[in-house]
């Protein structure tokens, strides 16, 4: 018999890849039981209704994002290393098994702001997603800034907006069809150089390691 | 009396994006976009035999309006740098954005829809096509430095995607801040000088 957290577990993955396949707004908590081969009287035990269950999918993908970039990502490293890494987890060229394919870590995102489009509630989840998701790159360029690596032109919040910005617009061209990966981390690579102003010889050895 | 047939055909793409903006893609039916024009649903099915085509023809339609302005402000005439500002003005979130609701909705749903995904990926090609002719011109003419137009190109657009998740869907900033940024983006990517202290107040702190 599975513990009570590992059927919640057990659900919400069955969730998510059930919106990654149908999309947000077909996607029924029915669906959602039967994919977990659950009740559909379990499923409304733990989450009630499928908004609650919906918003917990995010809030759970989000947390394991915050993980993995935590447990792959060496914190001793150089702050312009420690950004290189996080773009490439973000553009998934990394090898890592755990690390769930691009199309479906992205396409859940997709679906979550479709739905924000139209829902006060999910765009203030989505707001403190994307606050959690800054940080590392904020602290990183913080700490690059007062060991002289970088002279940004900007301010630090406004550099990592632009660079989160710059991830999604990415992601949408990569997930149709327009790029892969690889030219999507060159890309986020030439931008973070320009954006830090970082050294050419700096830069340089970064993009030898795409 | 009867109304010509594209004529009909436009009134019903023209109530239908009004439609999956409000409802959003997947909850719009057909029927919601008879009854905004006051028509059958008969009608719409004579003019759309599915949901489908009728939501991809939806999208076609809005891209090829945007791809009107577009035209404009290409042909707008002037230096590159006012011509770009002209382009990018079109493309950029401006006002309420509602534009891209559309748009948010159309990247999600493309994903499990071939056809729809072809739609937006030809709607991209042409916009950076666009964007990267005039960041041409200015490089020929000199007026921009740019070492990788190619790449600043798909910067600069992927980035106003970005932003206008940004708007839409997160914190709801303002149209004025991502103009700013915009606007710095690209003063960065073609090595323009940055202009004189005639930021007006609230600018981003660039």
């Amino acid at each position: 018999m599975l513990e009570g957290a590992e059927r919640r577990t057990l659900i919400l993955d069955a969730a998510r890849d059930v919106v990654c396949e149908r999309g947000v707004d077909a996607a029924r908590m029915a669906d959602i039981a039967e994919r977990a081969g659950v009740s559909l009287g379990l499923v409304q035990h733990y989450f009630r209704h499928r908004d609650r269950l919906l918003a917990e999918v995010f809030r759970l993908e989000s947390e394991r994002i915050t993980v993995r970039w935590r447990n792959l990502v060496d914190p001793d490293a150089d702050p312009l290393t420690r950004l290189f890494e996080y773009l490439r987890l973000v553009a998934r060229e990394g090898t890592d098994p755990s690390v769930r394919s691009f199309r479906l870590t992205w396409s859940l995102w997709l679906e979550f702001w479709s739905k924000a489009n139209r829902d006060a509630g999910v765009r203030e989840e989505v707001a403190t997603i994307y606050r959690e998701f800054s940080a590392p790159f904020s602290d990183a360029i913080a700490e690059g800034i007062e060991r002289g690596a970088f002279a940004p032109r900007s301010a630090v919040p406004d550099v990592v907006d632009r660079l989160v910005s710059l991830i999604d617009g990415l992601a949408i061209r990569t997930l149709l069809g327009g790029m892969d990966s690889r030219r999507m981390l060159s890309l986020l690579v030439d931008c973070l150089c320009l954006e830090l102003g970082v050294a050419d010889e700096e830069a340089k050895r970064l993009r030898q390691r795409l | 009396m009867r109304k010509k047939v594209e004529v009909r055909r436009e009134e019903i793409l023209a109530a239908a994006v009004g439609q999956v903006r409000e409802r959003g893609l997947a909850a719009t039916r057909v029927i919601d976009v008879a009854r905004a024009l006051g028509v059958s649903k008969a009608l719409v099915h004579y003019h759309f035999d599915s949901k489908e085509k009728l939501l991809a023809a939806t999208f076609a339609y809005a891209a090829l309006r945007d791809l009107d302005s577009l035209a404009q402000a290409q042909s707008s005439g002037g230096t590159a740098l006012e011509r770009l500002w002209a382009v990018l003005d079109v493309y950029a979130p401006s006002g309420d954005a509602s534009g891209w609701v559309l748009w948010i909705d159309g990247w999600a749903a493309a994903l499990r829809d071939e056809h729809l995904r072809t739609v937006l990926r030809d709607l991209d090609h042409r916009w950076k096509d666009s964007i990267a002719a005039v960041i041409g011109d200015g490089v020929r003419s000199g007026e921009f430095s740019c070492a990788d137009p190619d790449g600043a190109t798909s910067r600069i657009t992927a980035m106003l995607d970005g932003f206008a998740v940004e708007q839409v869907v997160r914190t709801g900033s303002s149209a004025q801040r991502s103009r700013a940024w915009v606007r710095s983006q690209v003063e960065r990517e073609l090595g323009l000088p940055r202009p004189p202290a005639a930021a007006p107040a609230g600018q981003p702190g660039d």
